[in-house]
């Protein structure tokens, strides 16, 4: 039986290809050590500054919200295709078509469901 | 030392030797799941810093309902995606998609040593979707069982085996078209 090798598997022997700066994990330790310790201790550790900028954020978020759901209700009037058709689906989710495949791998759904979508 | 005795370390209050521990440990590893996720050494070197900082804050109250390296991991990886997330948002603004921002930093990458065939290797794995792409690295390179997979992910064995063997296809079909060439 002809020994057809894996191109996977092949490259996987070759390790990651990459240089890293000299030493980079010989003081990685103590390095995150430092890093650590000048964070705090623990839980909660956050400045009255970074506390600002969360409200903040959080404020801007729900800003765009309302104002993102206010601009669709005016517009709202753009017609889908039709549901229950993988082009209604993706048109109507604007996921591709190996994004769905995902989630119905995800829904434990079976595979007879969507073998069809599988790309050959 | 084993998990169980930087856990107990850190119990004991050697906080400092517990951590140095983990950090020896598990850094390495996490760095290059980091640096396969992002293309890129700094945010890679970034994304561990705060995966670190983490770690540190949550251990007071690591519970050990899961182990310690899948808990890891899995702050890593929620780093790694939630900077990805944020990417691909920057990445609309300018009307390109985040795939080809990974695959430009592959090519203009001065620290890549590899050949044209690890060159596109890597870029296959960066066009898979996320989900895919993040079990196919932990499945190819960090050589992860499926189980730890799914305690990481909290996705069911058969969801990974599959999500798995059609990741492996899709970067299988585009070494061998480069081989081929």
């Amino acid at each position: 039986m002809e020994d057809k090798k894996d191109i996977l598997e092949e490259m996987r022997k070759a390790g990651m290809p990459y240089r890293l700066p000299e030493a980079y994990f010989d003081d990685l330790p103590q390095r995150m050590t430092r890093l650590a310790k000048e964070h705090g201790t623990g839980r909660g550790c956050r400045t009255g500054h970074t506390k600002v900028l969360s409200l903040a954020a959080v404020a801007a978020a729900l800003l765009l919200l309302v104002t993102g759901g206010a601009f669709l209700l005016v517009h709202s009037d753009r017609e889908l295709p039709e549901q229950g058709t993988l082009a209604g689906l993706t048109a109507a989710s604007q996921m591709s078509g190996d994004e769905i495949l995902e989630y119905l791998i995800y829904s434990d759904a079976r595979v007879e469901e969507f073998e069809d979508l599988i790309e050959e | 030392m084993t998990d169980r005795e930087i856990i107990q370390t850190y119990r004991e209050g050697r906080k400092e030797e517990a951590f140095e521990a983990l950090v020896r440990s598990y850094g390495e590893r996490l760095y290059w799941h980091l640096r396969r996720l992002t293309a890129s050494h700094e945010d890679a070197d970034d994304l561990l810093q705060d995966t670190f900082l983490k770690v540190w804050s949550a251990l007071p109250d690591f519970r050990e309902a899961s182990r310690l390296f899948t808990w890891i991991y899995r702050i890593a990886t929620n780093e790694a995606l939630n900077f990805l997330r944020k990417n691909r948002w920057k990445a609309l603004l300018k009307a390109e998609s985040l795939e080809s921002i990974l695959d430009r930093r592959i090519d203009e990458d001065p620290g890549f040593d590899g050949d044209r065939l690890q060159r596109t290797l890597m870029k296959a794995v960066n066009r898979l979707p996320q989900k895919q792409k993040l079990v196919f690295c932990l499945r190819y390179f960090d050589e992860l069982r499926y189980e730890d997979i799914s305690e990481m992910t909290g996705t069911s064995v058969g969801a990974l085996k599959a999500s798995y063997h059609i990741a492996a296809g899709k970067v299988r079909a585009e070494l061998e078209a480069e081989h081929g060439q």
